[in-house]
């Protein structure tokens, strides 16, 4: 190789180290928060820091709560991811024709995704208020009495699932959307004259094709789930009585309520793991079932 | 048959409009409540026609709120200018070389983005305070380059390798390093995918709650926690609530409309070839 193309190609090498520097510095408190799961040292004092091995993880396993926000954040994810894509894909099948409404629809769509969570969350609570929100007088139209959205135990989940629908839905739905843009029209139209229905078309010819797209919002829906923050810290805290109480709001809760910085990175680390866990199988799935795959 | 077709789209449109109706109306509906007096605001049921007021709006701007809109956009912006310097030459890097731990590496960097932030964000606190770093804007740019940086890196690196090889191979000829490639050819023909890179990585920072939560103080909180706190008092007041979030959307209305065109392509072009 010549003087000058390995000058050059020590160029790409330059090119990247400022960001290899900025994100390798993200490791060094990641380090810092692991080493720190492992004593029981409080976040405002230096004193009792004391190296107790896995005496965090072992007690976190045992604490109700957390078994509880576990039991949360499972139901959340999985009725979100579930709702997100059967609504994703009714929407993005209305708006796969080329029309000036379906046209004006699309930017429209995702404004939700694109204002803060935190106003979004604030909006839902206004029109959530039990006592003269706007969704309760709705209902009353209907002679349906007042529903407890937030307030409730038994209502708060769900209505923290909403607010997560409206904001991330546009998400699922551009996505999907793209996905259907994509199938070969030869395709539908070869399958057309042969006689398919609508939902067959769908399902052997759309179907396949959209299968890396179904992966890549999965993947991007499922690990933003798991790590919900944002809209139930700024609805119910975790509340009422735990029944929102997802394992990042106790991560910063323990954190910053109780001043335990330990078992709060014990929590938070588990939480990482559980996204490393599926994300990594998510990506893994998707190269078994398609040569493309993700992240080739 | 063109009656059954006709038919269809309008029960298709009314669905879509239905969808959209429901994606709307909340925003709507906070936008009215900004322009309405108390007692319109508190009023039960609901009214729909009032006499509007910019009074909610003086009270806001009248107030700490355009602070927190300054912090956000020194933060953010900041965010975006570093991040787009050590993100696009490293977007291109990854693009054009030929390592053989290239893959990792760019997955790695993806990798940032499912992190829970908070199992970085708990040791920075600490970090922080001994840095002196704790509620400074330098402080709070350097941590959004924690979601700024793999968002304009993977986004990047999908468009750069979007640019025909063709074209390199030409500027390779006529004896261009990389450094030329990247700034003469490769940004000049990736620039609208480069853009809307920038506009998803600077909503995705300016969205952002959780590093101002923790890592900002009195000098530097961003408009999120504006928003959050003006729910968190005993009295809410309802009309300089609507008012501030309303302000608070405003970046992402507008780049929603521009953005539609890219904003699914710079998702999905680092994962999915077409």
């Amino acid at each position: 190789m010549s003087k000058q193309r390995k000058n050059d190609e020590r160029a790409l090498k330059v090119m990247i180290a400022p960001a290899l520097v900025l994100l390798l510095g993200a490791l060094v408190p990641f380090m810092r928060g692991v080493w720190t799961s492992l004593t029981n040292s409080k976040l405002y004092s230096s004193q009792s820091n004391s190296f107790i091995w896995f005496e965090n993880y072992r007690a976190m396993f045992a604490n109700s709560i957390f078994l509880q926000g576990l039991r949360v954040l499972i139901i959340f994810v999985v009725s979100v991811l579930i709702i997100q894509f059967i609504l994703g894909i009714t929407i993005a099948h209305l708006l796969n024709t080329k029309t000036q409404f379906t046209k004006i629809s699309r930017s429209i769509l995702v404004i939700p995704l694109l204002i803060p969570p935190v106003v979004a969350s604030l909006l839902w609570k206004t029109l959530m208020w039990p006592t003269d929100g706007v969704l309760n007088w709705m209902l009353s139209l209907v002679n349906l009495g007042p529903y407890q959205w937030l307030t409730s135990p038994t209502t708060a989940l769900f209505s923290t699932m909403i607010i997560d629908t409206w904001i991330y839905l546009p998400f699922v739905t551009i996505i999907l959307l793209s996905g259907l843009q994509s199938v070969s029209q030869d395709q539908i139209e070869a399958a057309k004259l042969d006689g398919a229905n609508s939902w067959q078309i769908f399902k052997y010819v759309s179907l396949p094709w959209l299968v890396p797209y179904i992966f890549l919002a999965g993947l991007f829906r499922g690990a933003d789930a798991i790590k919900t923050f944002d809209v139930i810290y700024s609805t119910t805290r975790g509340g009422p009585i735990d029944s929102t109480r997802v394992l990042h709001i106790q991560a910063y809760e323990e954190g910053f309520r109780w001043a335990n910085a330990g078992s709060a990175m014990a929590i938070v680390l588990f939480l990482w793991f559980v996204v490393y866990a599926f994300s990594n199988t998510v990506i893994r799935f998707s190269k078994l079932r398609d040569n493309r795959g993700l992240v080739s | 048959m063109s009656l059954k077709n006709s038919a269809k789209t309008s029960l298709k449109n009314a669905m879509i409009l239905l969808f959209i109706g429901f994606l709307v109306l909340p925003i709507f509906w906070i936008f009215t409540m900004s322009f309405k007096q108390f007692v319109d605001i508190i009023a039960y049921p609901p009214k729909f026609l009032f006499s509007p007021t910019i009074e909610n709006y003086k009270q806001v701007f009248a107030s700490e709120f355009p602070r927190f809109l300054l912090n956000s956009i020194i933060i953010t912006g900041g965010a975006i200018v570093i991040g787009a310097i050590a993100g696009v030459p490293a977007a291109y890097a990854l693009a054009q070389a030929n390592w053989r731990k290239k893959e990792d590496l760019a997955f790695t960097f993806l990798s940032f983005r499912f992190a829970p932030e908070f199992a970085v964000i708990l040791p920075l606190f600490a970090i922080y305070q001994t840095l002196h770093l704790y509620d400074t804007y330098i402080g709070m740019i350097l941590v959004h380059e924690l979601i700024v940086l793999p968002l304009i890196i993977w986004i990047c690196r999908g468009f750069f390798s979007d640019v025909p090889g063709a074209i390199n191979e030409a500027a390779i000829i006529d004896g261009a390093t990389h450094w030329q490639r990247l700034r003469y050819v490769y940004i000049p023909i990736a620039s609208p995918g480069l853009v809307s890179a920038g506009i998803i990585a600077f909503i995705s920072s300016w969205n952002n709650l959780l590093f101002g939560l923790v890592l900002s103080g009195k000098s530097t909180q961003p408009v999120t926690m504006g928003i959050l706190q003006s729910m968190t008092f005993n009295q809410i007041k309802w009309g300089e609530m609507a008012a501030s979030a309303s302000v608070a959307a405003i970046p992402g209305i507008i780049f929603a409309v521009y953005l539609q065109k890219y904003l699914v392509r710079g998702i999905t072009i680092g994962a999915i070839k077409e």
